[in-house]
């Protein structure tokens, strides 16, 4: 079910950045056409969307709950969580599992494109166009060659307490930088 | 942990596995504790139980002494000393010093509280003046009615062979207020204790020191090679040798001597000649009970640290029932936590299970001999039959076109074989499959009951608070238990403790009567609260009775009028049934005076929220005059549940099968409209009927809306079936679009990785992998709005 990114793309990828094997790694996925990055040992792992049961009283972006290995976790579509246009799951869409605190949590994205290193000084802090809202769960911009990442900061930003504040706060995410 | 002065010599990680022990026996100590002086208190002079409660608070001092729990050592130590003086006779058990005993053991509670949490430890002070006290009149007492000696003997016999007791030894009473009879220590048994040191260990003679130390805490030190004094001098330290009268166990004695750089210990009595009174009262023993004794000692000398325990409870089992089994149950204690691990796994095993015999299911047709095999073979005897008629009349150009055609059919012919060697197989596979499922069901019987303990221990918890509210509230009550073998899954055990305590204090609070009424309406004067325990099927039924006066409907009406409940005319409309489940709302509260045990109006409807959380019920009986009675029903276990699973438009959904009152289906002529709300008549009765739309909001989503048109609409049914969902005394009719019939579920929490959704049980996941969300029945009632009882109003409103 473990859907990891064949090494090459790893490789490539570690070229592009001068080959700097002691930086840290992360992992880059899309949605719609912006490009994000999570540090990798905040992930779990990366599955390929099985079935979702729907749960009632919930907000939209939770899709609804999902079985990983006997384990029932939340299903966040990141799609809705950033008020973006919703998206049948094709042969692309991958759901990451994350741990927040004591929970493990999945959100769907678009697509999980590759593992990369980037430098600490590749990141910068996000620009003053972000409100101070954004800043809480962005913790930087990442210039991989040509393609921008938006570092984000998978604790706070899937932490359930947080989730409907980043909702509202949501064209920081995908509006940001472009 | 690290608040606490450890002995230095303990690395802390083992000082947590030694703190843990300690908890668990403690607990289990002061529970036997508290028995022992609630029937001490019917007799106090009752000599078995005097040595059992000294025993339990030596046993205290010395596990707390280990562990340098300062305070709890002195506090013990003061009861210890005082309760020596009772067991010699010295002194008479009264109340006063009853109360001042519970009064320590609610602090030890607490301090095992605290050391649980990791917090540090209260201050004793008060306390122990109050024991002190007690000492201090003890020495002002009268003169022992016997002398010391005799009373010793004539008491002994009953515990020895159990217990091996330990008194307090002069030695540790130096800060005591009076030394106790000197005497007794002629009396202990003596141990010969071997302490072997490593060689080259630094310190080696502070270590003796303090080992020797250590040992003199149990008892007297009678005799000690090579001589304390000469420690320092002595040039290789390697093996020390200690004679000690003492009561304390070998594994006390063991535990003492243990420390680090001690490479071996051990303890062996002393069998002594000259020590008449000890001698007769092992003599006194019978021969199977002294070998178990034995046995234990050996068993402590391979495990001290793990038997411990377990002897211990042993022991205080054996010592309540006054009758000793002659073979000891060997048990290991477990963190309930590992068990949940093992639970879940066990769980997990069950589903994966049921997912392979559903697949094997699947694929049996194909499989099946009338099936495919035949068919292809009814084929390829037609197609040698056309072969063998064109071949009567080929033409020479034909001929190896045909023989072409008799090798193909000969190699479907082979294929053929090889499919029918695979369905031998398939056969072996499925027997493969039922064999799992014997053994993957007799792992998960295996593994509930590891998680089953009795209920006793908890009812007997509750002598003690029927105890505390009689004499505050001046009532007389007797607390009757029955059942108490029955079993219940410890996390069970657990959270049922506060309910029940808060239903048995309401019993005595609102159910009886005053004495006065009481023998006006000739019953007897001591009231009686049965607490009682069943198994039936599924599930375990808990009573609390009680034989007061019965719940006072007019009274309820009243209240819930004036508290903004409901209104007068809705009140008048109730059943008798009614009225009483209106002790279950949120805010109410008879009592006419707010008092200490009851009466604050949160009582009863967190009762039902606790129970309903464990996926039980909570219902109550009322009779006029002749008392209450609380039903509690609960499920064998927290995690496997029976369930009814049907199919609606947003996915399939489960509902406890106890929960499910009957399924029906329920024609668009049964379904009537009363003050705006669809109803359904079920022989008469009306029901509420909804769909889960009523109940739930789904969100609407873009993605979902097609699946949702493209699915069966359940409003469009003219015969729907109808789940009619019963739990706290109302029923509700839950349209559904396809019932998929009962199956066990492993039911997971939502919250753990996700919040709690209200009127949601939990999840499941199904043998195609699939996850099924468990309703809960009472909360979806509830969430429908009114139930029977607003129901019941409004029918009578439109008649």
């Amino acid at each position: 079910m473990t859907d990891s990114p064949p090494p090459s793309a790893a490789e490539k990828s570690t070229n592009q950045n001068g080959g700097n094997a002691a930086a840290p790694q992360f992992v880059g996925f899309r949605l719609a056409s912006q490009n994000y990055i999570f540090r990798i040992e905040r992930i779990q792992e990366i599955v390929i969307p099985t079935t979702t049961a729907r749960v009632p009283e919930v907000p939209p972006y939770v899709d609804g709950v999902s079985n990983l290995r006997g384990t029932i976790i939340p299903i966040i579509n990141l799609r809705a969580l950033f008020n973006l246009d919703r998206k049948t799951n094709d042969a692309e869409t991958r759901t990451i599992v994350v741990n927040v605190g004591a929970r493990t949590i999945g959100c769907t994205v678009d697509a999980v494109s590759r593992v990369m290193r980037v430098a600490p000084e590749q990141i910068q802090p996000a620009p003053d166009s972000i409100s101070t809202t954004g800043r809480r769960f962005i913790e930087g911009f990442a210039r991989v060659g040509e393609e921008l990442f938006i570092l984000l900061d998978v604790d706070q930003l899937l932490d359930p307490a947080n989730l409907d504040e980043v909702h509202r706060a949501s064209n920081q995410f995908t509006t940001a930088g472009i | 942990m690290s608040d606490h002065n450890f002995p230095g010599d303990l690395p802390a990680d083992e000082m947590g596995d030694y703190l843990r022990l300690y908890l668990d026996e403690t607990d289990e100590q002061l529970d036997g504790l508290v028995e022992t002086f609630l029937q001490l208190e019917h007799d106090p002079a009752d000599a078995q139980g005097l040595n059992e409660a000294f025993r339990l608070i030596h046993s205290i001092k010395g596990s707390s002494a280990l562990l340098g729990l300062d305070r709890i050592t002195s506090l013990t130590h003061h009861l210890e000393t005082h309760f020596e003086r009772l067991r010699s006779g010295h002194r008479q058990l009264d109340t006063a010093t009853i109360n001042v005993v519970l009064r320590c053991i609610d602090f030890l509670r607490e301090c095992n509280q605290l050391l649980r949490a990791g917090e540090p430890l209260h201050s004793a002070g008060e306390l122990l003046d109050q024991v002190k006290a007690l000492e201090h009149e003890a020495d002002r007492g009268s003169t022992p009615r016997q002398p010391p000696a005799t009373q010793r003997s004539a008491t002994e016999p009953a515990a020895a062979p159990a217990a091996p007791e330990t008194a307090s030894g002069a030695e540790t009473a130096g800060d005591d207020n009076g030394p106790p009879p000197a005497t007794a220590d002629d009396n202990r048994p003596h141990w010969r204790v071997g302490v072997e040191l490593r060689s080259g260990l630094p310190m080696a003679e502070m270590k003796a020191e303090l080992i020797v130390t250590r040992l003199a805490s149990l008892g007297a030190i009678i005799d000690c090679q090579p001589p304390r004094e000469t420690f320092a001098e002595t040039s290789r330290l390697e093996m020390l040798e200690v004679i000690l009268a003492t009561m304390a166990t070998a594994a006390d004695i063991e535990g003492a001597a243990l420390a680090d750089g001690v490479t071996a210990v051990f303890a062996e009595p002393v069998p002594s000649g000259s020590r008449a009174v000890t001698m007769e009262t092992v003599a006194a023993v019978p021969a199977s009970n002294s070998d178990d004794v034995e046995a234990e000692e050996h068993a402590e000398l391979l495990h001290p640290t793990v038997q411990t325990g377990t002897t211990e409870a042993a022991q205080m089992r054996g010592d309540s029932t006054a009758a000793r089994g002659p073979a000891l149950v060997e048990t290991v204690r477990v963190d309930v936590d590992r068990l949940d691990v093992l639970l879940n796994l066990t769980g997990e095993l069950v589903v994966n299970r049921a997912r392979l015999s559903q697949l094997a299911n699947d694929v049996a047709p194909a499989f099946q001999k009338s099936g495919l095999g035949t068919n292809i073979t009814m084929l390829i005897e037609q197609t040698r039959d056309l072969i063998n008629q064109l071949a009567t009349g080929q033409s020479k150009t034909t001929s190896l076109e045909l023989q072409e055609l008799t090798d193909l059919v000969n190699l479907v012919d082979n294929q053929l074989d090889g499919w029918d060697r695979n369905r031998q197989t398939f056969t072996e596979l499925s027997a493969a499959i039922d064999q799992l499922t014997r053994v993957s069901n007799s792992l998960q019987r295996g593994v509930l009951n590891t998680r089953m303990v009795p209920v006793g221990p908890l009812f007997n918890r509750f002598k003690r608070s029927i105890r505390d509210i009689t004499q505050e509230l001046d009532k007389r009550v007797h607390l009757e238990i029955a059942g108490e073998k029955t079993e219940l899954d410890k996390r069970m055990i657990d959270e049922i403790g506060d309910p029940l305590n808060h239903l048995i204090r309401n019993c005595v609070d609102h159910g009886i009567e005053p004495a006065e009424i009481r023998i006006r309406h000739g019953k007897p004067e001591v009231a009686t609260v049965t607490l009682s325990a069943s198994h039936r099927g599924n599930n375990v039924f808990i009573t609390v009775a009680d034989d007061g006066g019965g719940i006072d409907t007019q009274r309820v009406k009243q209240i819930a009028v004036s508290r903004g409940l409901l209104t007068a005319e809705a009140a008048e409309g109730l059943t008798e049934h009614d009225v009483v489940e209106l002790i279950f709302q949120p805010g109410f509260s008879t009592a006419a005076k707010v008092s200490d045990i009851s009466g604050r109006g949160v009582g009863m409807d967190i009762v039902r929220t606790k129970i309903a959380r464990l996926n039980g019920t909570i219902e109550v009986a009322s009779t006029p005059g002749q008392g209450t009675t609380f039903t509690i029903r609960l499920p064998l276990t927290l995690t496997i549940t029976r369930c009814m699973l049907f199919r609606l438009r947003y996915g399939v959904l489960a509902v406890p099968i106890e929960n499910v009152r009957e399924i029906v289906s329920v024609a668009g002529h049964q379904s009537l409209m009363a003050n705006g709300r669809e109803m359904c008549d079920i022989r008469g009765e009306f029901l509420p009927l909804v769909s889960i739309d009523d109940l739930f909001d789904y969100s609407s989503l873009d993605v979902h809306a097609t699946a949702l048109a493209a699915g069966p609409s359940s409003q469009a049914n003219t015969e729907a079936h109808v789940v009619i969902l019963h739990g706290n005394n109302r029923s509700l009719g839950l349209r559904v679009d396809a019932l998929l019939g009962g199956q066990d579920l492993v039911v997971k929490s939502l919250d753990e990785n996700f919040s709690h959704i209200r009127g949601l049980g939990g999840a499941s996941i199904l043998g195609d992998g699939s996850v099924c969300l468990l309703l809960d029945a009472a909360t979806c009632i509830e969430l429908a709005g009114g139930g029977q009882a607003g129901i019941a109003t409004e029918i009578a409103t439109e008649a």
